[in-house]
């Protein structure tokens, strides 16, 4: 197509371009004005002085943490957690989805779905704290295992490092599983109900329905949430892991996240933090990508 | 007739186990806002030796009493509300629009306009360069940067993509054979044909609008334009102060908010978000509902 | 039909855009005065001759005088905003009858400003705005005040005060000053309750508040067991889990390190067990103190013969508290001052004797009685001026005047006839104040603004002498950790680097690798193992740069000893 050519055809969709361009302008203001600051990652900043006054050092924040062990440490517990999280945690909400949909009693269904995403709205200082009143000496962990005869004597779970990711694993599940399904939920409300007339007339079983009609009506949606998910394997939620972390299952619990606070902003050191979040940053672009082609290739959907 | 009835038994089943998994459920999603509400109607003095399980050790309102004490707390609850409103609408707004345009193949700079958002989405430029943003911008301290800053997610953006695409285009297809302008398909067409995605999206704007609290910590100074949750994020939140704040605080004698005042304030923060949801399930649930009948 | 229905909404839409346009507009005014620099440091240092009848800045014409407080000169009203760096603090100014009669004083009415959140981090952003609150009152601790002085966000005090009122080097305490100078010469800041060693002297108060406590009831009937030495130590864990694991209903938790590893378990855990800071007019590495690291490893047997648990080292604050507030620790190493509300709750309770009191705890191999901290001329939060506003006269002078004994007065007792009166030539709360301290402290501070209501200047030197006697509960406590003070060992505190240099990062990795290895060492599972996995951290440490922390230390300590000799 000639320049003119193309000029023209960008006219002629200028209300497309119209709804466009804002969120283009939006996006320039408010995220890549900002991220012209990254380049403090390269140098000495200090919060009192005008940002370009600050000295060049290259790559000395880089070297910093890659040489740091715990940099390291923290890289293996924040892809546990998260592979956990996606591996088993991501699946449940579809499932708590499709089971909740199977419910006649409509009463029933929207008391069930109501409940469920009750504790998304309880902050994590305070959620954190009953998790650990749960798991703590005399808490209803203890009284159960011991109950069922699992155990026979009192565990302080959260001082042993090698619970600490299936205790983050099960408390985010319990938080966030009915809040999570809205969205599928959202996504089953919208498939064309002559679909499962269709399938009645032609006999099909409750199970090859929810496989062939429910499952694939929402798959969009679960693929671009998995791509999404993926992309954020190397971040971690802050305050769950604050509030859950203590001295001794600190080797298990300290995230990326939190690595970056306890090396960086507690002592107002922006240049490291900055330096840390931006390699993290490259490296959720390439797993995104990564996930985005992967996605492509076995289900046909991507986000772009 | 022997099939019918195994069939029907093994439906039974099936139901039954699904009724009593979804009890369940709702049993330990449940129970922590329990916890939350009877230790908030636990007295001051019973909250000091610990937490009730059940029921409050002994009935009290005091910490209630307490916390709408707080002169800023109706004025916080008019910021948040009309934050809500107005935060809301404006981004389910935007973000439908930009997606909407996106979601077109022919649109010319297509991939050029996805890369820009999805860097926007990696890529952060943190705090600082932000603060200092809203503060050139004359959005510190001002309502506006509970709105404008809003506006757009690129999660958002997504779901509404994802959505749009499985609208029929033969809908589409008709409206612009009958000459409606693209924002006509897209208020006429796609818009009420989406009331799931919309709902979903206005929930979660509505949610993240009302219990943000860092937005007001950051960039708002006056108290009058504090919205609720940050004037209540104090009491909640004192486990965040460093451990010099926290010893240098015990050792000079402040006291600190009892446990009882904790749970108090996090069930007025939390309860009028609540009821909010019903009017918004009924978009929900109601596509599911005709899929589960006719199932 | 349809239409109508969507014209309906985008009216909605429209109106509520108007709203909010209409709403920031008549919000946004406040943040748009932009504060004018009324005085520059120029302007200052010319404004230092009118100590001898000159005339210079807005102080207009009439002549300051070092005999005489100058806020007496000005009195119109005034308003200045006052920034309190603790977002607990709940008080305002204005509602109660202290800071009325002190606003009718002076005519400053007070604009208190708290932050939602961090008040570090909101001091650091408000920097970069270039408008900051007149008055700041920050954690001494917290790295914006030295930002706020690199950075020239502040006045220097000492500049203000030539040029304003003189008189405040009479009332600010000349140690205070020369311990905030900064190398330039100049002082930024003023502390809240600061103890010079002098003083502590001199007077005999000190801000020691270090003790070991046990179980009143549950330490009489196990005999009073010596605490002092490992063997007792061990002994008296044995009886508890023989023979009071359970004690008048209630399972008992052996021990409790207050801020744990962080804290309680080593500095503190060192100062009870004398560790010197110095040895040869050198800085002394305590942590390798073999006394200090004999203690440990009684800890570890302790652990090994399960006479302890961990929950000490993970526990969370509420489930601290919560087993405080039900006496379940038989005992404790706690500030006292953290005790205050808990101990007199628990004499009041069904068993009256279940309160906790100071004893003797883990004592060095000599012997040797505890060497706690007393208190530093740092004090808690040091108080500011800023360059943002436009009146540095009445600020200065609001500040000397806050910091003179008739400041201190008016805020700490109130009004005289209302809230004290004069008894035998000593000014005293009346009973009916000193009731409600007891009874309803919130009722006090709401309603009187009086006490501790606005500690941001409080100096203990001249508020103590007006403090009613405390309960004999708090007081056993109190007396105990006071006489172990080590009043030379105030100069030793906080001599570890912060900040972004290479030592103050070896420090924090070296800090921070100890809270986790700390815990290593108790639960090792025999003495081979625990000194295998120190000297590991003694080498790590080394590797981390440890040297250069020991280098900061020693430069720090000798510029600190330079500061008191002079």
């Amino acid at each position: 197509m000639s320049k003119t050519g193309r000029i023209k055809a960008f006219v002629k969709q200028w209300q497309l371009q119209s709804m466009v361009i804002p969120g283009i302008v939006w996006m320039f203001i408010f995220c890549y004005i900002p991220m012209f600051w990254l380049i403090i990652a390269f140098m000495d900043y200090n919060i009192a002085r005008p940002m370009l006054e600050s000295p060049f050092v290259g790559l000395k924040h880089f070297e910093e943490f890659l040489a740091d062990e715990r940099f390291w440490r923290s890289i293996r517990n924040t892809l546990g957690m998260s592979t956990i999280k996606l591996v088993l945690g991501f699946p449940i909400p579809i499932l708590f989805a499709l089971l909740l949909n199977e419910i006649r009693q409509v009463k029933f269904k929207r008391t069930v779905q109501t409940i469920s995403y009750l504790p998304h709205f309880i902050a994590w200082t305070i959620f954190g704290g009953i998790t650990l009143n749960w798991l703590g000496e005399g808490g209803v962990v203890n009284q159960l295992m011991m109950g069922l005869g699992l155990q026979d004597r009192e565990i302080l779970y959260i001082s042993d490092p090698k619970y600490f990711w299936w205790i983050v694993y099960f408390s985010d599940t319990l938080k966030e599983m009915g809040w999570s399904a809205i969205i599928y939920i959202a996504a089953i409300s919208g498939i064309d109900p002559a679909l499962y007339e269709a399938a009645e007339i032609d006999g099909a079983s409750r199970w090859q329905r929810m496989w062939h009609i429910t499952i694939q009506g929402i798959r969009p949606t679960i693929a671009i949430l998995f791509i999404l998910a993926v992309s954020g394997l190397l971040g971690s939620n802050f305050d769950q892991i604050f509030m859950l972390k203590n001295n001794m299952n600190l080797k298990m619990a300290e995230s990326l996240d939190l690595y970056i606070y306890n090396m960086g902003l507690v002592s107002g050191r922006h240049s490291f933090s900055t330096a840390v979040l931006f390699a993290r940053s490259i490296v959720a672009l390439a797993l995104l990508l990564l996930a985005n082609q992967a996605s492509k290739r076995l289900t046909g959907e991507g986000i772009f | 007739m022997i099939p019918i009835v195994r069939k029907m038994r093994r439906y039974g089943l099936f139901e039954i186990c699904n009724t009593l998994l979804m009890l369940a459920v709702c049993f330990v999603t449940l129970y922590p806002m329990w916890f939350v509400f009877v230790n908030s109607l636990n007295s001051p003095e019973q909250a000091l030796l610990g937490t009730t399980n059940w029921l409050p050790k002994e009935w009290s309102l005091a910490s209630y009493r307490v916390v709408f004490d707080d002169r800023n707390l109706m004025n916080g609850f008019f910021i948040s509300t009309m934050r809500t409103l107005i935060g809301t609408s404006t981004h389910v707004l935007f973000t439908a629009i930009v997606a909407y345009g996106m979601n077109k193949t022919h649109l010319i700079g297509r991939k050029v306009y996805m890369k820009i958002a999805l860097i926007t989405m990696l890529f952060s430029g943190g705090l600082i360069p932000t603060f200092l943003l809203m503060v050139k911008l004359g959005l510190y301290n001002h309502f506006l940067v509970f709105i404008i800053p809003g506006l757009y997610t690129f999660f958002n953006m997504v779901i509404f993509m994802s959505f749009f695409r499985t609208i029929p285009d033969n809908l589409e297809e008709a409206a612009k054979v009958d000459g409606a302008s693209d924002y006509g398909v897209l208020f006429r067409i796609v818009l009420p044909n989406s009331k799931a995605v919309l709902a979903t999206i206005s929930l979660f704007s509505a949610v993240y609008h009302w219990n943000d609290y860092y937005q007001g910590v950051i960039y708002i100074r006056s108290q009058e334009l504090l919205p609720l949750q940050t004037i209540l994020y104090k009491i909640i939140a004192e486990n965040s102060m460093t451990f010099m704040q926290q010893q240098a605080m015990e050792q000079f004698g402040a006291r600190l908010p009892s446990n009882s005042i904790k749970f108090a304030s996090m069930m007025v923060a939390t309860l009028p978000i609540l009821l909010v949801y019903p009017f918004i399930q009924r978009y929900l649930v109601k596509g599911v509902m005709i899929g589960a009948i006719k199932g | 039909m349809i239409n109508g229905k969507r014209l309906q909404k985008g009216l909605a839409i429209l109106f509520s855009l108007i709203l909010v346009f209409g709403l920031a507009a008549c919000m946004s005014k406040e943040s748009k005065d932009t504060p004018v620099n009324a005085n520059s440091n120029a302007n200052a240092n010319s404004g230092t001759k009118s100590n001898n009848g000159g005339t210079g800045g807005s102080g207009g014409e009439v002549t300051v005088n070092a005999d005489e407080p100058a806020w007496k000169l000005d009195t119109s009203p005034v308003e200045l905003t006052w920034f309190v760096g603790a977002s607990w603090y709940g008080h305002t100014w204005g509602d109660n009858l202290a800071s009325q009669h002190v606003t009718e004083k002076t005519g400053v009415q007070v604009k208190l400003e708290v932050p939602s959140g961090d008040a570090n981090e909101y001091i650091t952003l408000a920097m970069t705005t270039g408008q900051l609150p007149d008055i700041i009152t920050l954690g001494s601790w917290e790295n914006a005040v030295k930002k706020l002085w690199e950075g020239g966000h502040v006045y220097a005090l000492n500049e203000l005060a030539e040029q304003y009122d003189p008189y405040f080097f009479k009332v600010a305490g000349d140690g205070t000053l020369k311990w905030y100078r900064q190398p330039d010469g100049n002082t930024y800041a003023i502390p809240n309750d600061s103890y010079s060693p002098n003083l502590m002297r001199e007077t005999g108060m000190n801000a020691a508040n270090q003790t070991f406590l046990v179980r009143k009831d549950l330490y009489e009937d196990m005999g009073r067991p010596d605490l002092t030495t490992p063997e007792g130590f061990l002994n008296a864990l044995q009886l508890l889990k023989d023979r009071y694991s359970t004690y008048k209903g209630q399972p008992m938790s052996p021990f409790f390190a207050q801020g744990n590893v962080q804290y309680g378990m080593t500095e503190y855990l060192q100062n009870l067990l004398a560790v010197p800071h110095e040895k040869d007019g050198k800085v002394y590495d305590r942590i390798t103190d073999p006394d200090y690291v004999t203690w440990l490893k009684t800890f570890r047997t302790a652990y090994e013969r399960g006479l302890i648990n961990v929950d000490f080292l993970v526990d969370s604050d509420t489930q601290v508290e919560e087993k405080t507030n039900n006496a379940r620790y038989f005992m404790m190493i706690r500030e006292w001052t953290g005790m205050t509300a808990v101990n007199p709750m628990l004499a009041a309770s069904e068993n009256p004797d279940s309160y906790y009191i100071a004893v003797d705890g883990p004592r060095n191999s000599r012997g040797e009685q505890a060497k706690l901290f007393p208190g530093n001329m740092d004090g808690w939060m040091v108080t500011m001026v800023s360059k943002s506003t436009r009146h540095p006269d009445r600020a200065i002078r609001f500040l000397t005047y806050l910091v003179s004994e008739e400041g201190q007065r008016d805020l700490f007792l109130g009004k005289e006839g209302e809230t004290w009166e004069m008894m035998n030539g000593k000014p005293q709360l009346k009973p009916e104040m000193v009731q409600l301290l007891e009874t309803d402290i919130e009722k006090l501070e709401k309603q009187y603004g009086i006490v501790d209501t606005y500690w941001m200047l409080r100096n203990p030197v001249i508020v103590n002498q007006w403090r009613p006697e405390k309960p004999a509960v708090i007081k056993q406590m109190e007396d105990f950790a006071n006489r172990q003070a080590d009043i030379d060992g105030a100069i030793y505190k906080n001599l570890d680097p912060t900040g972004e240099s290479d030592a103050a990062v070896a420090w924090l990795r070296i800090s921070q690798n100890w809270l986790e290895v700390m815990p290593e060492l108790i639960t090792a599972k025999d003495e081979a193992t625990f000194d295998k996995i120190f000297q590991d951290f003694l080498d790590r440490r080394e590797a981390y740069g440890f040297q250069k922390v020991m280098e900061h230390r020693q430069a720090e300590l000798d510029a600190r000893k330079a500061k008191m000799g002079q």
